[in-house]
C-alpha cells in the first residue's frame, strides 16, 4: 500500500498538528483517517476549517474530529476531467480516491492537475 | 410582548422556526437562547446557520460536558439550569416558549416556573420513549400553556390533571414550512447531495438512552440491513444524548462509498430529502411527524417512538437485522407506497404557528395563569 503519511491526520490530532501537516503538504487539506486503520477515511480537514475554528476562538489544541468535514467529495478512479470540475466548481484543492470500503487509494490535487496542463 | 425561545437541538429548531418566522413577519419582539448542540462544531454549529439567516440569537449558553454518558448528560442539564436562570433575569421575557421532550427544555420550564415567568410548551402531551417521554410530561407540570398537536395529546394532558383552559390543540408547527412550500426541490438536491436519479434511503438513528448497553448491537443491526439495499444512503448523525459517540463511531467505521454522512443539514434540504426518499429509516420522530405529509414510508425501529400516534406510513420493527430487512422490503414496495397516496397526517394541517401566536397574544398574564392547580 502507498504511504500517505504526509497527507493524513487522525480524529484525535490537534488542529495545530493538522495545520503543520497541511503546511508541509501544500495541498491545503489533510485526510482524516481512523486511528485503528490508516486507510479508512472518516473526514477531510482543510486550511479553511482550521481558520474558521480559530476565528471562533477554538483552542488550537482541540481535536480535528470536532472540526473536520464528515461529508466530502471523493472519486473512485483517477478521473481528471471530473476532478477539474470539482476543483473549479467547489474550490477543492484535494480529492481523495477511495475504494468501495472508503479506504484511501490515492489523491488528486489542484497542483497535480496544473502540472499536467503544462506541456513537457 | 417579548418572547424568548430556548433551543438546543436541530429537532427543536424545526419546531420553533416557523413560529419565529411568523414573529418576524408580524413584528413581534422575540429573542433566541441557543444552547447544547447548537453551540457545538461536532454537531454542525447550527447557531452559525441560524445567525447567518438573520435570526435574533441574543443568548448563548454552553452546557455540554464531554463523556456522552448518563452521568455527563444529567450534569450538563444542571449546568444549563444554573445559566438559564440568569438569562431569564437578564431578558425578562413575557413568554418563554419551549418545545419537545429534551432535558434542556425541562430545565427551561423549571427555571421559568420558579421565577413566575409564563412558559408555553409546544408538542405537549405526546408519548415518546426513553427518558424523553418522562421529560415531556415533567415539562407539562411546569408549563402554563400546553400546545398539543392532536386530540390524543390533548386528552392525555387533561387526564394528567391539567386545567382545560391551558390546553390548546394547534397541530405540529414543524409541518408549517412543508405546507408553505419551503422545501428544496429534487433537481436542486441532486446538485448538492449524491442521491442519483433513483431511490435512496434517509437514515436518522438516535441512541436509545435506556438501551445503553445494547447500543453497539442495535446500530450494527441497522447498518447490516440497510447496506444490503443497493441505493445511496444518506445518514444524518444523532444528537449528543448518552450513547451518541458509539452510534457515530459505528456509522463512520462502516461507511462505504454509498454512505453519505451529515452532521447537520439546512431545514429545507432535510425536508426535500425526506420528501423524495424511498424510505426514512431509524428512530427519529421525523418519520412519524413530518414524513406522513409527504406520504414517505417510515421504518421505525425500536422503542424510542413507542406508542406515539402513527400515520399509515409507519412500519415498526425491532433492532434485529433480518426483521429490519424484511420490514424495509415492505416499506419500499410500490404497493405500500401506493396505499399512502390518500393518507392523512395525524399531526395536523401545517397551520399551527398562527394558532400558537394568537393564543400567546390573547392570553392574559395573571395569577390564574401563573398559579397552577391540578384538577385531581
Amino acid at each position: 500500500m502507498k504511504d500517505f503519511t504526509s497527507l493524513i491526520v487522525f480524529p484525535s490530532t490537534t488542529l495545530l498538528e493538522a495545520a503543520k501537516v497541511i503546511q508541509a503538504n501544500a495541498a491545503r487539506t489533510a485526510v482524516v483517517v481512523q486511528d485503528s486503520d490508516r486507510y479508512k477515511i472518516v473526514g477531510i480537514v482543510t486550511e479553511g476549517d482550521i481558520l474558521r475554528a480559530m476565528l471562533r476562538n477554538v483552542d488550537i489544541h482541540a481535536p480535528v474530529a470536532e472540526h473536520m468535514k464528515i461529508e466530502f467529495s471523493y472519486l473512485q478512479s483517477e478521473d481528471w476531467e471530473q476532478a477539474a470540475c470539482l476543483f473549479a466548481s467547489r474550490g477543492f484543492c484535494l480529492i481523495p480516491i477511495v475504494n468501495k470500503a472508503m479506504e484511501l487509494q490515492s489523491v488528486m490535487t489542484v497542483n497535480d492537475y496544473l502540472r499536467r496542463q503544462i506541456p513537457s | 410582548m417579548n418572547i424568548l425561545f430556548l433551543c438546543g437541538s436541530r429537532g427543536e429548531w424545526g419546531y420553533i422556526q416557523p413560529l419565529i418566522d411568523l414573529c418576524v413577519r408580524r413584528g413581534v419582539r422575540h429573542e433566541i437562547c441557543a444552547t447544547n448542540m447548537l453551540m457545538l462544531s461536532a454537531y454542525g454549529s447550527l447557531i452559525e446557520e441560524v445567525r447567518s439567516q438573520g435570526y435574533n440569537v441574543t443568548q448563548e449558553l454552553f452546557m455540554s460536558l464531554e463523556g456522552s454518558s448518563h452521568f455527563s448528560m444529567a450534569k450538563s442539564l444542571g449546568v444549563l439550569l444554573q445559566s438559564f436562570v440568569d438569562t431569564l433575569h437578564r431578558v425578562r421575557p413575557d413568554w418563554l416558549v419551549i418545545a419537545g421532550d429534551r432535558g434542556e427544555q425541562l430545565m427551561g420550564a423549571i427555571a421559568a416556573s420558579y421565577t413566575y415567568t409564563p412558559v408555553a410548551h409546544i408538542q405537549a402531551g405526546e408519548l415518546s420513549g426513553n427518558i424523553d417521554g418522562v421529560t415531556r410530561h415533567a415539562i407539562g407540570k411546569f408549563a402554563h400553556l400546553h400546545f398539543a398537536a392532536n386530540e390524543d395529546a390533548a386528552e392525555r394532558l387533561r387526564k394528567l390533571g391539567e386545567e382545560p383552559f391551558r390546553i390548546h390543540m394547534v397541530g405540529h408547527p414543524a409541518l408549517d414550512p412543508i405546507v408553505a412550500g419551503n422545501v428544496t426541490h429534487r433537481q436542486q438536491l441532486g446538485q448538492s447531495y449524491p442521491i442519483g436519479d433513483g431511490g435512496y434511503l434517509l437514515i436518522v438513528l438516535h441512541p436509545t438512552t435506556e438501551d445503553f448497553e445494547h447500543q453497539h448491537l442495535q446500530v450494527q443491526s441497522v447498518i447490516d440491513a440497510v447496506q444490503l439495499v443497493s441505493c445511496p444512503r444518506i445518514w444524518i448523525l444523532s444528537n449528543n444524548d448518552a450513547g451518541s459517540t458509539i452510534v457515530r463511531q459505528k456509522i463512520m467505521a462502516a461507511r462505504t462509498s454509498s454512505d453519505h454522512i451529515f452532521a447537520n443539514l439546512p431545514r429545507a434540504d432535510y425536508l426535500g430529502l425526506l420528501q423524495h426518499a424511498s424510505c426514512i429509516v431509524g428512530n427519529s420522530s421525523s418519520g412519524l411527524l413530518e414524513a406522513p405529509t409527504f406520504h414517505t414510508p417510515s421504518l421505525n425501529i425500536g422503542r424510542r417512538q413507542h406508542r406515539r400516534v402513527q400515520g399509515a406510513n409507519v412500519i415498526n420493527c425491532a433492532f434485529e437485522a433480518s426483521s429490519i430487512s424484511s420490514a424495509l422490503e415492505r416499506a419500499m414496495s410500490s404497493s405500500f407506497r401506493k396505499g399512502l397516496a390518500s393518507s392523512k397526517n395525524p399531526y395536523g394541517d401545517g397551520r399551527s404557528s398562527d394558532r400558537i401566536l394568537r393564543v400567546l397574544e390573547s392570553t392574559p398574564i395573571s395569577d390564574t395563569l401563573l398559579v397552577k392547580r391540578l384538577t385531581y
